[in-house]
C-alpha cells in the first residue's frame, strides 16, 4: 500500500509532503497504517471535508491511497476531519513529516 | 419590576448601561421566568456582548477539542502559562488597538468576546481562526516554538475574525491573499503598537521568534523584503513575491494565500514607510476604511483602487498621503487607473 501525504496552508504557509510504501516499514508501522485504513474504511470516505465559512490558516491535508483495492484521495482540514482521519493525519505527520 | 421591562430592552441595558444597572439588568434576565434560557446560556450570550474588553483563555490540554478548559477570564492573574498569559496579553494589545485607534468594539463591533486557545493538539506547528475563536499550537520545539510567542500572529488571527465580519474577503486567489495580507497588516500594526515603534523602528516581520535556533530564518514573512524571511535545508526558501511580475498562479493553499499576500504586504510597507510616522494612525487608517470599500471577490486591483479612494476620503483628493498610495503600488507592479 502506497500513502502519499501532503500538508499546505496554515499560518506559515510552509508545504510539508512525504510518500510511504508500507511494505518498507517495519511490521509493527505497517499494520498499524492498514488497520487505521480500514477501520475508517479510506476507500469509501468522501473526497473532501470543508470547513466553514470565516476560518483562516487551517493546515489543508490531502491524503492519497493507492493499493490493490484501487487509489483514492481525501482533502481535509484541522477543523473539519472525523476523529478516525485525525488519529491517522496524526501518525503520518509524527511518522513521516517529522522523521 | 421583574417581568416588565421585555428581555431585549434588559439586554439593551446590560450593553449600553453602566456597571451598576448592568449588574441589576443581569440579575433581572437571570430571574425572570419569562426568559425561556438556562442561566448558562444567558451568562454566556451577555458575555459575548459588552462595551469592554472581554478576554477568555482555554487550555486544549494538547488535544483538538475546542474550546478546552477555561483557564483566565477578563481580569483575571497571570496563570503561569505562558502561552496562556501571551493570548491574554495579545488579544488585549489587539483589542486596544482596534477600540482606540480606529473606535472598534471587537472583532465584530458589538464586543464579542475575544475567545483564544492554547496548547492545541500535539507538537502543532500553526495558529489559526476557526471563525469563532482563536487557536494556538505549541509548535513541535524542532522548527517552530509556540505560536502565542509572536504578537504579530495574534493580532493576525484576530484581524481574520475582523474581516470575516467586514469585508468578508473569500478565502481563495487574490481575495484570499488580501485576507492574508489585512491580517499580516493590523498583525504588523498590533506589534508597533505594542512596541511604541515608528516605521523606520518596525522590524515589518511576521511570526519574528517562532522559528527554534536551529532553523536559519528570521521570521515567517518580511513584509519588507518579501521571499527573505527563511531559507533552510530542513524547510527550504521563503516562497513569498514583492511584485507583480513574480505572482505565483499556484493551486496550493487555496491559490497561494500565504504566498501572493507579500505582494500587497510589500505595497503596504512602502506606502507606510513613505508616509512615515506611527503605522497604525494615518497608514493604518487608510487599511481599517478600505475594510467597508472591498467585496468579497476584490482582487489586487480593486484594493488598490479602494486604499487609493480611502486615503482620499481620509485625506483628500491629490494629498501626500494620496500619492504615497499611488507610489506605494506602483512600486509592486499595481497601476491605480485614477
Amino acid at each position: 500500500m502506497k500513502i502519499y501525504f501532503e500538508r499546505t496552508g496554515g499560518f506559515a504557509g510552509i508545504r510539508a509532503s512525504a510518500s510511504v510504501d508500507t511494505d518498507t516499514l517495519p511490521q509493527d508501522e505497517s499494520a498499524q497504517l492498514h488497520n487505521m485504513c480500514n477501520n475508517m474504511n479510506f476507500f469509501k470516505m468522501p473526497s473532501r471535508y470543508t470547513p466553514k465559512n470565516g476560518a483562516a490558516d487551517l493546515f489543508h491535508y490531502k491524503i492519497t491511497i493507492e493499493s490493490k483495492d484501487g487509489k483514492h484521495t481525501v482533502e481535509t482540514t484541522d477543523v473539519s476531519m472525523t476523529p478516525e482521519l485525525e488519529i491517522f493525519i496524526n501518525f503520518l505527520s509524527e511518522k513521516v513529516l517529522h522523521k | 419590576m421583574l417581568g416588565i421591562v421585555p428581555p431585549h430592552l434588559l439586554r439593551e441595558i446590560v450593553n449600553r448601561g453602566d456597571p451598576g444597572l448592568k449588574k441589576w439588568a443581569i440579575n433581572t434576565i437571570t430571574l425572570s421566568e419569562q426568559v425561556r434560557m438556562t442561566r448558562q446560556t444567558f451568562v454566556d450570550t451577555v458575555i459575548s456582548v459588552s462595551e469592554q474588553k472581554e478576554r477568555r483563555i482555554y487550555d486544549a490540554k494538547n488535544k483538538s477539542t475546542l474550546p478546552g478548559v477555561l483557564v483566565r477570564v477578563e481580569g483575571g492573574a497571570p496563570v503561569n502559562d505562558p502561552a496562556a498569559d501571551e493570548a491574554y496579553d495579545g488579544a488585549g494589545w489587539t483589542y486596544d488597538l482596534y477600540k482606540n485607534i480606529y473606535g472598534r468594539n471587537s472583532v465584530d463591533d458589538k464586543g464579542l468576546t475575544l475567545d483564544s486557545t492554547v496548547h492545541f493538539s500535539e507538537k502543532y506547528d500553526n495558529a489559526f481562526w476557526n471563525g469563532n475563536q482563536m487557536v494556538y499550537g505549541d509548535g513541535d520545539g524542532k522548527i517552530f516554538n509556540r505560536f502565542t510567542k509572536a504578537i504579530d500572529v495574534i493580532g493576525h488571527e484576530l484581524t481574520h475574525g475582523v474581516t470575516q465580519y467586514t469585508a468578508k474577503l473569500e478565502y481563495q486567489d487574490q481575495s484570499g491573499a488580501l485576507n492574508e495580507h489585512i491580517s499580516d497588516v493590523f498583525g504588523s500594526i498590533v506589534k508597533q503598537y505594542s512596541l511604541k515603534q515608528n516605521v523606520m523602528q518596525a522590524d515589518w516581520l511576521i511570526g519574528q521568534g517562532l522559528f527554534t535556533p536551529k532553523i536559519h530564518g528570521v521570521a515567517l514573512r518580511s513584509m519588507k523584503a518579501p521571499g527573505t524571511a527563511y531559507d533552510d535545508p530542513l524547510i527550504g526558501k521563503d516562497p513569498q513575491p514583492g511584485t507583480m511580475q513574480d505572482y505565483n498562479d499556484t493551486t496550493e493553499d487555496n491559490g497561494g494565500v500565504h504566498i501572493n499576500s507579500g505582494i500587497p504586504n510589500h505595497a503596504f510597507y512602502l506606502i507606510a514607510t513613505s508616509i512615515g510616522g506611527y503605522s497604525w494612525e494615518k497608514s493604518g487608517m487608510i487599511w481599517y476604511k478600505t475594510l467597508g470599500l472591498l467585496e468579497k471577490n476584490s482582487d489586487f486591483e480593486d484594493m488598490a483602487a479602494s486604499t487609493f479612494e480611502a486615503a482620499g476620503d481620509l485625506f483628500g483628493n491629490n494629498s501626500q498621503e494620496q500619492e504615497s498610495v499611488r507610489k506605494g503600488w506602483n512600486g509592486v507592479g499595481i497601476t491605480i487607473k485614477k
